[in-house]
């Protein structure tokens, strides 16, 4: 709970009026068992009939005071809990958003969700009424304890042998069955995930006839949520009509005892009646203890885990104080650069590399050979384990990370959108951007044209939520965006992989047109893109084994030659030789 | 990042033209299976209510004890009394040193400790089975829609994102289980225990129960006016909050973009906004509950406080006893919560008839292609298809194919080639069953496949599809789609053929890695691999590859292409690919542009007519070539 601390600090003013209304709503309720005291003596004792309306205005006001109190002390609950709750959500997505990406690779995105949506949620609970109703319970109990004491220590002593033992029913209890509700809360979320990937995957099931494993699976899925929701049931079944045995226990306890008390002439029936009322109004809020066990438990829980992504170590930091460096020319520089992801081997084995500025260069190699890496440093999405990058010559951990950032645009390889207009998606950058220049942007990418046949042109929404585009069309609006930035450094990561030869020439020609002037890296398996780069860097296993022109490479024995062969056996395989000598036979 | 919520596009309550009879009938349908667990739970019911509303009266008989004067004749009270005092003379009898009054208190206590065990057993017994009916009919209805959905063809899912039909499986069966396995069972035995109070209290005294009786409705009356003003804003609330979540949802996964981009501050302050507009929608809807339940309270205050002046004032007058008026005050304190549960009742019925009707309109959303179960099942084919005069729309009115004829004899390959949306993979979905055609027939080896269980011809069958999807659990599990009594030997065999075999058998868990761990996170081209070896497993008939090996790099397409070759042999097959060299040994290649066949004939025959196809290679080489 130690989360808390700093947001209740923050929001003191309101917690000190929580405190205070709550303890004054306390009081109300407790005086009200005490005035009628006084009736029922005046009224049935003293057989005084005069006195009532007095009283009944007195009860009346207490009672409007009461409601008022309520009313209050609600209202500023509501207020103290969800600016808390509004903080935490904004501080968990600000370091989210500032978060490097060794976090996310090391976290699913669904764990991360469930961490920024459910534990807030949990935490809410006791925010908003667990707090509230401990702390007013503790009051009314403490204060019904003592107003019981000033009527009568006897009877006193004799009903207040019954809160230990619900106190103990409830704690011994709590900490498995708060184990319980997790496990429930648990198997609903695993039966979520079946359901969710059957429907993502429901082609893939339908290709394979494969409906009848999937129902059966899900079905088991949605036995366990069954059989952990019923163990949850059963406590709660268990719970509940405990508590209400205790109380009615203590209520008979009471009566037993006040009745003896009332003959002896030890207590007033009026004393009987008030005593009475007061401990029915501990048992109210009384039934609720049992809860705020299992909440606690929970929001525990939940704490803990917001915790970690408070004090996630933050791999990526600025220099102390970092350059804002406006203009560069894009010479980029690898001095002897290792790099391994947490728990891999190596993924690049220290390279050394110059690219001057304005060269456009082809990283080429198989999967894993280190080529995604390579590019990913020098945004400094991760930092190399050893050895340095250096634009310009200057470090790349000198710059400030916007100002580094603004000089590379990166194409990625999964053209990924967001669920915003066009016009937005493409100014996602610079989100001022004008009219004019991401129309230009548009143009510069060859997507202008495809948007003005959309029915809102740069208003229609696209991304998940939003009209599809084809894999082609969306590549390009993300080069439409990264063009906007007008960067010095511009990357490709694989943009053509998975795109029909039609689309792949469009995009082909669109980098070729954005690659004008700027220090170009391309990662690709296509050969459209060896075209127009300067210089071809091949990787394999983390190190670079050939670096040169194509002239050159393809003379020497090696991986590229290799590449080069097996597209041309690939054309080799067309017959498109063959064909041609054909129609020069004719 | 998303501000729109899914939310939005839901259809309004009534929208699906069912009526509430309907929908109450189809509710109950689903309690029908437990008539013996309700018929208990009925029983349970009744016990606790009665035993709920005498617990007073029983209290009120041991202060007349103490207090030595004659209760109010309330109807069993004599009786009660007369029994009370029968036993205690008889333990009076026995053990005479007892004082008359005490042994009348113990056998009181003993009665009222039997009374307190009786309603602690059947309210535990009644909440239990209340609960297991209740889950048990969610999750039969969710059993019935998961079965459903695998049912419906892909026009629906095409049509109905994810997240709305998971909406459906979970909150509108919440909605529907919180009736049937609470609410209602609660409510009843709510309004029984009402009932049995009121005819109490009225017994004891009808001046002081008219107090009482005149709160009720009141109280009924205001929670349900509050609940119907609260809904709507608890809905606003939902919708913030489920915009802001896709927001975070968003943020998550396009944070490389993010990061690239430098929009971290922007995207910042659009989650404040989302917060903000979130934070005061859920002010607006709990600052209803700030005034509603004080309100409730204090009408039970004032109950309380009505009952004491009213009742001393005939307590004086000789009317009524002190026991009876600390009765009526028990009374009261027993009323309060039941009425309130019963105030929100109606509301609560409006939420699960909601949640019926989206339920009810998903289960009757109508298969194009059911199962079939009942029909014959297809014997073991060759593998001749015939596609005959085929008509196909998606969108109605826009025909696809108009007449779409192709005859492809068994074990012969077939290659598809167009351009992107020529209509490629529409034949594909058609003949694997995904979607159902309009008019025509497709036949296999000679049979009408409409006329025959789809199942028999399903496992007969088998796609690699272009957007193909692994399921997050073990490469054995994923292996285990293509035939789920395939054993270890075989699976091993297939890998060896597609080549994975080594580097699965280097995997620390081996065939039971999940495929999305990290360490044994497959590449692309592994992925599609072990897709072909569960189809290999499958060992259909006829096979489809609809762009099968688009996202496999040079490097590693020579050794798949190894794998396609034992896949395509011995069967019919359908292979669509962008990279022409895939289709260069088909048996025949069949071009399709804008919904007819316009050239069929092999690589050769087909080069040496350069139509279509000859411009395809062309242009295809033409990329291919590293120096323009």
């Amino acid at each position: 709970m130690k989360l808390l601390i700093p947001y209740v600090k923050k929001y003191k003013t309101l917690f000190f009026y929580l405190n205070i209304t709550t303890l004054l709503a306390a009081l109300s309720q407790l005086s009200i068992p005490l005035i009628i005291n006084y009736i029922i003596d005046d009224l049935i004792v003293d057989r005084d009939k005069k006195l009532i309306y007095i009283f009944s205005f007195i009860l009346l006001f207490l009672g409007l005071m009461d409601l008022l109190m309520n009313i209050v002390q609600r209202y500023v609950s509501i207020r103290f809990s969800n600016k808390i709750i509004y903080d935490i959500r904004q501080d968990v997505f600000t370091i989210l958003q500032h978060q490097d990406l060794e976090y996310y690779s090391s976290e699913t995105v669904g764990q991360i969700m469930a961490r920024s949506i459910y534990e807030i949620t949990s935490l809410r609970d006791i925010l908003t009424w667990a707090y509230r109703i401990t702390f007013l319970t503790v009051f009314l109990f403490i204060g019904s304890i003592i107003s019981m004491f000033i009527i009568s220590p006897l009877l006193s002593m004799g009903f207040l042998v019954i809160p230990p033992i619900l106190y103990i029913y409830i704690t011994r209890s709590s900490e498995s069955n708060s184990k319980m509700f997790y496990n429930a809360r648990y198997k609903f979320g695993e039966l979520n995930d079946a359901l969710a990937e059957n429907l993502a995957g429901i082609k893939t099931v339908k290709a394979f006839a494969a409906e009848h494993e999937q129902i059966a699976f899900f079905t088991q899925k949605n036995n366990d949520y069954y059989y952990a929701s019923m163990k949850t049931a059963k406590v709660r079944a268990n719970m509940q009509p405990v508590i209400v045995f205790i109380i009615s226990i203590s209520l008979f306890a009471l009566v037993f005892l006040g009745g003896y008390l009332i003959t002896i002439k030890e207590i007033t029936i009026g004393n009987f009646i008030s005593f009475m009322l007061l401990s029915l109004q501990i048992a109210i809020p009384g039934r609720f203890l049992g809860w705020i066990g299992i909440i606690v438990q929970e929001s525990n829980s939940a704490a803990i885990r917001l915790n970690e992504i408070f004090h996630a170590p933050i791999h990526i930091n600025e220099a102390d104080k970092p350059k804002n460096i406006t203009n560069i020319s894009g010479k980029i520089t690898y001095k002897d650069v290792s790099f391994g992801y947490p728990k891999n081997n190596h993924t690049l084995h220290s390279v050394n590399l110059e690219i001057p500025a304005g060269q456009k260069v082809a990283l080429l190699g198989e999967t894993g050979s280190g080529k995604s890496t390579l590019i990913n440093l020098i945004p400094r999405f991760f930092d190399p384990d050893q050895g340095s990058i250096l634009i310009d010559d200057i470090n790349t951990k000198q710059f400030s990370l916007s100002s580094l950032r603004s000089h590379i645009g990166i194409v990625h390889q999964e053209a990924f959108l967001f669920t915003l207009s066009i016009f937005e998606n493409i100014a996602f950058g610079i989100p001022n951007a004008s009219k004019e220049d991401v129309i230009a942007a548009a143009k510069a990418a060859q997507i202008h044209d495809f948007i003005m046949t959309l029915e809102k042109e740069y208003d229609t929404i696209v991304g998940e939520r939003g009209v599809t585009l084809s894999g082609g069309q969306r590549q390009r609006v993300t080069i439409a965006r990264t063009l906007l930035l007008n960067p010095k450094i511009l990357i490709f990561d694989d943009s053509v992989s998975a795109v029909d030869p039609e689309t792949e020439s469009k995009i082909q020609e669109a980098l070729e047109q954005a690659s004008f002037k700027r220090t170009t890296l391309v990662i690709s398996q296509r050969p459209s893109s060896l075209r127009y780069v300067d210089r071809i860097i091949v990787l394999n296993k983390g190190r670079i084994v050939q670096d040169g022109k194509h002239d050159t490479l393809i003379k020497e024995v090696g991986i590229y030659r290799d590449f080069i062969n097996a597209i041309n056996s690939q054309i080799k395989f067309m017959d498109w030789d063959e064909s041609l000598t054909l129609e020069e036979k004719k | 990042m998303s501000q729109h919520s899914d939310a939005e596009k839901e259809k309004p309550r009534g929208s699906f033209g069912y009526s509430d009879i309907y929908l109450y009938k189809f509710m109950l349908s689903y309690l029908r299976p437990h008539v013996k667990e309700l018929f208990k739970i009925f029983i349970y019911m009744i016990i606790s209510a009665i035993a709920t509303s005498a617990g007073p009266i029983i209290l009120m008989v041991t202060i007349t004890r103490f207090g030595n004067e004659n209760s109010n004749e309330i109807f069993g009270i004599y009786t009660l009394d007369k029994l009370i005092l029968d036993v205690s003379r008889m333990i009076n009898t026995n053990i005479p040193s007892l004082n008359q009054t005490w042994s009348e208190i113990i056998v009181i206590s003993f009665l009222y400790l039997l009374l307190l065990l009786v309603i602690l057993y059947t309210s535990r017994k009644f909440m239990i089975l209340v609960a297991e009916v209740g889950l048990k009919a969610e999750v039969q209805m969710r059993m019935d829609m998961f079965a459903h959905l695998q049912e419906l063809d892909m026009s629906y899912h095409d049509k109905n994102e994810v997240g709305r039909i998971m909406s459906r499986l979970t909150s509108d069966i919440g909605a529907v289980r919180e009736l049937l396995g609470g609410q209602v069972m609660t409510n009843i035995s709510n309004i029984l225990t009402v009932i049995f109070v009121i005819i109490i209290i009225i017994q004891m005294d009808f001046v002081l129960s008219i107090i009482s009786i005149i709160l009720i409705p009141l109280v009924i009356y205001t929670a349900h006016v509050f609940r119907k003003i609260a809904r709507p804003k608890w809905k606003e609330t939902r919708r913030t909050n489920s915009i802001m979540m896709a927001n975070i949802g968003e943020a998550i996964s396009g944070i490389k973009v993010t990061k690239g981009l430098n929009r971290e501050q922007t995207n910042i302050a659009i989650f404040q906004k989302l917060n903000k507009d979130n934070f005061e929608a859920t002010l607006n809807a709990e600052d209803i509950n700030a005034v509603f339940f004080p309100l409730l309270l204090f009408s039970s205050t004032l109950g309380t406080v009505f009952i004491i002046i009213f009742g001393s004032l005939r307590v004086i007058d000789g009317i009524i006893t002190v026991a009876a008026l600390i009765a009526f005050l028990n009374y009261n304190g027993i009323l309060f919560r039941p009425v309130i549960n019963l105030g929100q009742f109606y509301q609560q019925l409006q939420d699960a008839l909601t949640g019926a009707e989206r339920v009810c309109a998903l289960l009757d959303t109508k298969t194009k292609i059911p199962w079939n179960d009942h029909f014959p099942t297809l014997p073991h084919i060759k593998g001749d298809v015939v596609f005959d005069k085929l008509y196909f729309e998606y969108i109605k009115n826009t025909p696809v194919y108009s007449k779409f004829s192709l005859f492809v004899p068994n074990g012969k390959m077939i290659a598809l080639v167009g351009k992107t949306g020529a209509g490629k993979t529409t034949i594909i979905n058609i003949l694997s069953r995904l979607y159902d055609f309009q008019e025509g027939d497709l036949k296999i080896d000679g049979t009408s496949i409409k006329g025959v269980s789809l199942q028999s011809y399903k496992s007969q069958i088998a796609t690699v599809p272009q957007d193909f999807f692994l399921f997050s659990f073990s490469i054995r599990q994923n292996l285990k789609l293509g035939n789920p009594r395939a054993s270890d030997e075989e699976m091993w065999k297939v890998l060896d053929l597609v080549g994975l075999k080594e580097f699965i058998e280097d995997l620390d868990k081996g065939l039971d890695t999940p495929v999305q761990e990290r360490g044994g996170r497959l590449s692309v081209g592994q992925r599609q691999l072990l897709v072909f070896a569960a189809v290999l497993l499958a060992n259909p008939r006829i096979l489809i590859l609809d762009e099968a090996t688009s996202s496999i790099d040079v490097f590693s397409e020579l050794k798949v292409q190894k794998a396609i070759k034992h896949l395509l042999s011995n069967r019919t097959s359908f292979v669509i690919a962008h990279r022409l060299s895939t289709i260069k040994d088909a048996d025949t290649i069949v071009v399709i542009d804008q919904g007819d066949i316009v050239e069929q004939g092999t690589h050769q025959e087909l080069l040496t007519i350069k139509g279509h196809y000859y411009n395809l290679v062309k242009n295809q080489i033409e990329l291919s070539e590293i120096e323009s």
